[in-house]
């Protein structure tokens, strides 16, 4: 037998690994897979000639022999892993792209705040099974007044600072104190109009919510002249204040988070009796009190209260069966609340500084 | 306009042992909104009564005065800016180290060369009031050098907001009320007895226009002497932020503090013969108590004698017959006025009194009768009257109460709580209704006179809530079991509207629906615009017909805060008026607008491309909401570059337009480099949503030719691929225009075209020859009807 016949597995085994951990990169590496592999290979040559052995030999031979090789084919391909890992193999050199540059984003617009919110307004009243209705923003003052319980010369009139249009077609200029003509065109100061709009079209059960624009002759860090309210309707038998108060906490808890409260507080409305501002827990400072809730720990966030029985009558339905509740929201204010926005007006300068944060 | 509330003058009528604070909220989850709780008294220490001895000139001051105020035993000289610095005054004085109420620490200081010990403080500086009207006075005579809080002892002041259906709630006795229902204790209400003499008033009263004065009743009262009030009235009055003027007219304001009903005193020796309540001549003069002369019309209302106008009914007194130091004979008035009446004059005069707030909501008639009782005892008290006539009634306007019937159950029917009849009962009647079980079930209600607000059931119901409590009552979601009846309807594709712009990178905008009369016209809807016959401003006095041009602007808005190249759509409501009719078509506009900074993308192929992307965009729009295809025509648009504006149809209908902003008035907006925009109208698309339809694909193999042809130049290269798209080929699947040429490898006045066409069938695999064959007949199509020649 040659030398090659008295091979020792275990140091044959012992110096490829020597060598293969020594390996600089692929190039050597693969020369050393030829080396103790290959088909010239001794571990190789030794395998083939297993079958001149004895059987008695040629099993614990064998065993040593593949032993050895399952080692050395393991090390050699945990080291070209580590060495291409390492960056040093070839294709890493020649092909590297630095991951760590920042990212591009597909180009993508972004909603105005005043949309996001205004739809997650939908998607909640849908989600209590809501129709969803638009409303024209000109209107007349028979749906924005006088069916909602304040006939002409009502003082609550005066409150809604209403614009009006001229249908004879002349502007007069601002006419502030000037007594007019009330049976006018104008431009609706609340969603409430549709309120009895819708109730002229529908049969109860009524469950509607009616999101648009509104107008009123107002500026100021709080009020702009163009603003944005939700109507809420519903009319069935048996309607009562708790499910009023029930459908708003559903409504605050969902828009503002599931901890908050609501507080009902008597007010009034022409068209509803009773009427109830809302308050919601102060989401700055949970009730604590601070800045954003002038200390109270409250924030009004709408208005609501029960249909007055004569708005059921003008909305053709029958206040000794049905009775109902109505609300109103302004969706500007519950955007700023929301994202601790403290300048309506910045929201219709339309700077696309602020439209790309939401 | 808030109402000032002082507990001590509470505590007359109710106990109130708790802090108002506790109170404070109490009222305002009962309904009667406190706004705030002013403590007076608090940072009063170091401020003395002062008696204002001299006022000189400071020589080159043209605001400020020296004063000299004797303070106890010491003077001490004081500069003041007050207009209503005067000698004899007193006043109050923060001597130096003093911090006030505001936060302000006073220290002595040097002002145009005059050195001030001390400062003489306001109502406002002192916490007492929130508005500026000069020092606060208190009278001409008593001892200096006290404490202020000696002569005003600490109070607090609740400043409610009260709602328009309760002007009742503007007084002392309503507010004690309240809490009275509210904590279930005993109300002590006033219970007057001036000494009456048994002869008749000798004034006479006739009421000309009983349609605007529902009742007037007046007494007559003489030996009066006018003169300061005493101190305890005065106090009681500024504390609530009145002036206090002469006992006779500071009674009448405390009596409406006290219970709601304005009143008046005239100088009785003032007064022609009787008084007549009539509407005004066109044009009748009358000096008020304010010292301005108001022209009155026949809408208007007054109080006058045989001959003149003496007052404007509920609004204001006249100077002529106003109560005066000489005045010893006066006529008192407790009158009951039509509130809308008084709210229109009022408005139109600009002028808003503490009578016209409270008339204009309308008060009830029957509270002028306690009030002049109540008023004739006062006057006798401060004022040293002799006995008074009994009143003189003239009532008109008498209506017998209404019964309000309240079923059993239905309060708590509509509260969605367990409320019997007897808690009902109970809450009513300590609010001061006169409540009537009805046998056999039910409650009969008569409201109090003051309670004209309360008309109906429901009103009841909101008493007893408010009463009770709002915040106990669970929360529920309403719903009974009902057939399904109508489903609700889907979505409005506003919303994928949105997400189409959204995910082509445009941001959304929201502009005013205002415009002005200078804004220009731009796109193709209707250009007659609604006019506000009140606008805020000259250029928000109109409303909008498109959205373009406030796109523009706002694209203008944005270069100028450095946000260049910027992206923007908008969906909102655009107006045009319709001729004949009450109300404009109010359409939902989509509109588009991109900024093509100045360089690479507002090149020639910049703006095309930038055309392209918008073109694309109102397609994918309209296939996405509607699954229709629009028409492009190419066309000159208002307001856009001649050579760069097409109209948009849908079925043959213009719905739209886009193109390039006309560059004039692209600079006319400060904008560098170009704009393109698109717009049409929502409404068009929005009415018929898309129904989608799968169609298999086809498992054969489709096979790709590209068509390249030139052109006249001004072919309209959609015109090209519609004719292609409609050739009966049925084996033609799809046509891409995807290349446009111009330039040397064309002739002149031509442009190269170029088309991808794939063929493909649903049953089979094409032969090359039928390829062939089809790829000709288009080309044969093409040139007879564009005189197409075939390019390499």
């Amino acid at each position: 037998m040659t030398d090659s016949d008295r091979l020792d597995p275990d140091a044959h085994q012992k110096e490829a690994l020597e060598q293969i951990a020594a390996a600089p990169d692929e190039g050597p590496l693969e020369e050393l897979r030829v080396q103790f592999l290959g088909r010239k290979a001794l571990l190789t040559e030794q395998l083939s000639k297993l079958g001149s052995l004895p059987p008695e030999q040629r099993r614990e031979t064998g065993a040593r022999l593949n032993t050895a090789k399952v080692a050395i084919q393991q090390a050699l391909e945990s080291r070209r892993d580590a060495l291409r890992n390492s960056g040093a193999g070839p294709l890493a050199a020649a092909e590297a792209i630095d991951l760590t540059f920042p990212g591009r984003r597909p180009r993508r617009g972004h909603l105005h705040p005043v949309s996001r919110v205004w739809r997650e307004l939908e998607d909640i009243f849908r989600g209590l099974g809501y129709d969803i209705a638009r409303g024209p923003e000109v209107e007349t003052d028979y749906y924005s007044f006088e069916a909602l319980n304040m006939p002409a010369g009502h003082p609550a009139r005066d409150g809604f600072d209403t614009f009006f249009l001229d249908t004879a077609g002349r502007s007069t200029g601002a006419d502030q104190g000037e007594v007019v003509d009330e049976s006018r065109v104008l431009l609706r100061p609340h969603t409430s109009p549709m309120q009895i709009r819708y109730m002229e079209t529908h049969e109860a059960p009524i469950r509607v919510i009616i999101p648009g624009k509104t107008y009123r002759r107002d500026n100021d860090a709080t009020h702009v002249p163009m603003f944005h309210q939700v109507e809420g309707l519903l009319v069935d038998e048996g309607v009562t204040v708790a499910d009023l108060k029930g459908t708003l906490e559903y409504f605050a808890r969902a828009m503002f988070g599931d901890d908050r409260r609501i507080r009902l507080r008597p007010d009034h409305f022409p068209f509803t009796e009773p009427s109830l501002e809302v308050h919601v827990s102060c989401m700055q400072c949970d009730g604590s009190g601070c800045a954003l809730c002038r200390h109270s720990g409250w924030i009004e966030i709408l208005g609501s209260g029960m249909v007055h029985p004569n708005v059921l009558l003008y909305g053709g339905m029958d206040p000794e069966k049905y009775t109902g509740f109505a609300f109103g929201c302004g969706i500007d204010r519950v955007a700023m609340l929301k994202y601790g926005q403290d300048d309506l007006r910045s929201f219709f300068e339309n700077d696309v500084r602020m439209i790309r944060q939401f | 306009m808030p109402l000032r509330i002082s507990m001590d003058w509470l505590r007359d009528y109710i106990e109130l042992p708790e802090p108002a604070s506790e109170l404070a909220d109490r009222l305002t989850l009962s309904g009667t909104e406190v706004e705030r709780v002013i403590t007076l008294g608090a940072g009063w220490d170091g401020v003395l009564v002062a008696q204002v001895q001299k006022v000189t000139e400071i020589p080159g001051a043209d605001h400020v005065k020296r004063a000299v105020v004797k303070v106890g035993d010491r003077q001490v000289e004081v500069v003041s800016g007050a207009p209503n610095l005067r000698q004899g005054d007193l006043l109050a004085w923060a001597q130096p180290g003093t911090t006030l109420p505001n936060g302000m620490t006073i220290s002595e200081r040097r002002i145009k060369g005059v050195t001030s010990q001390g400062m003489l403080c306001s109502p406002v500086e002192l916490g007492i009031s929130s508005e500026a009207d000069g020092l606060l006075v208190l009278g001409t005579e008593g001892p200096t050098g006290i404490p202020l809080a000696e002569l005003m002892p600490p109070d607090e002041v609740m400043v409610i907001e009260i709602t328009t259906n309760r002007p009742d709630l503007l007084c002392h006795m309503a507010i004690a009320r309240e809490l009275s229902a509210l904590l279930r204790r005993p109300l002590k209400a006033p219970d007057p007895r001036p000494a009456e003499s048994v002869q008749a008033s000798p004034i006479s009263v006739e009421i000309a226009a009983p349609e605007l004065c529902g009742r007037y009743q007046a007494r007559y009262l003489h030996g009066v002497r006018v003169g300061p009030s005493p101190a305890w009235l005065q106090r009681r009055l500024r504390a609530v932020g009145q002036k206090p003027i002469s006992n006779v007219v500071d009674a009448a304001n405390y009596v409406m503090f006290e219970g709601g009903q304005p009143l008046h005193a005239f100088d009785a020796a003032r007064l022609d013969r009787g008084i007549v309540v009539r509407r005004a001549s066109a044009g009748e003069e009358i000096a008020c108590l304010d010292g301005r002369q108001r022209r009155l019309g026949e809408d208007d209302l007054v109080i006058a004698d045989r001959s003149v106008a003496l007052a404007i009914a509920g609004i204001i007194g006249g100077a002529d017959s106003a109560v005066s130091p000489e005045t010893t004979r006066i006529l008192l008035e407790s009158a009951n006025f039509n509130g809308v009446s008084v709210r229109n004059t009022s408005r139109r005069l600009a002028l808003r009194t503490d009578a016209s707030t409270r008339f204009e909501k309308q008060l009830s008639p029957e509270l002028t009768g306690p009030a002049v009782v109540r008023l004739a005892q006062l006057v006798q008290e401060v004022a040293g009257a002799g006995p008074s006539t009994p009143s003189l009634d003239v009532y008109p306007g008498e209506a017998p109460p209404e019964v309000i019937t309240v079923r059993p159950g239905y309060v708590g029917g509509l509260l969605g709580v367990e409320v019997d009849d007897a808690e009902v009962a109970a809450t009513l009647e300590a609010l001061a209704f006169d409540v009537k079980p009805i046998p056999g079930g039910g409650l009969a209600v008569i409201q109090p006179p003051f309670r004209r607000d309360v008309r109906g059931s429901v009103d009841l119901v909101e008493e007893v809530g408010r009463m009770r409590g709002y915040n106990i009552l669970p929360s529920t979601l309403p719903g009974r079991r009902v057939e399904v009846r109508s489903i609700l309807p889907p979505p409005d594709p506003e919303w994928l509207a949105r997400d189409v712009a959204v995910g082509a990178g445009h941001d959304e905008a929201i502009n005013t629906s205002f415009c002005g009369p200078q804004d220009p016209d731009v796109g193709v809807f209707p250009t007659t615009r609604l006019v506000l016959s009140n606008p805020m401003s000259r250029d928000q006095a109109q409303m909008r017909t498109s959205e373009l041009f406030g796109l523009a602007q706002t694209i203008g808005h944005n270069v100028a805060w450095g946000n260049s190249g910027v992206a923007l759509f908008e969906l909102g409501h655009v107006f045009w008026p319709r001729p004949g009719r009450d109300l404009p078509e109010e359409h939902r506009s989509f509109a588009a607008a991109v900024h093509l900074p100045p360089g690479r993308a507002a090149s020639d192929h910049g703006t095309r491309s930038a055309l392209l992307d918008l073109t694309g965009l109102l397609d994918l729009l309209a296939e996405e909401v509607a699954g229709e295809t629009l028409d492009h025509r190419q066309d000159q648009v208002t307001g856009l570059h001649p050579g760069r504006s097409a109209r948009v149809s849908l079925g043959g209908r213009e719905i739209g337009c886009l193109g390039q902003l006309d560059p004039d008035l692209a600079r006319a907006l400060d904008v560098p480099g170009n704009v393109v925009l698109a717009e049409i109208d929502f409404e068009a698309i929005a009415r018929h949503p898309r129904q989608i339809r799968y169609r298999a694909p086809s498992r054969f193999p489709a096979v790709l030719r590209d068509l390249a042809i030139s052109v006249p130049d001004l072919t309209p290269a959609r015109d090209v691929r519609e004719a292609i798209s409609r050739a009966e080929e049925v084996i033609l699947r799809t046509v891409e225009l995807f290349d446009e040429y111009h330039g040397s490898q064309v002739e002149e006045g031509r442009k190269g075209l170029a088309f991808r066409l794939v063929f493909q069938s649903d049953d089979r695999t094409l032969t090359g020859d039928e390829v062939g064959a089809a790829e000709e007949r288009i080309a044969g199509m093409v040139r007879d009807r564009f005189s197409a020649t075939p390019r390499d």
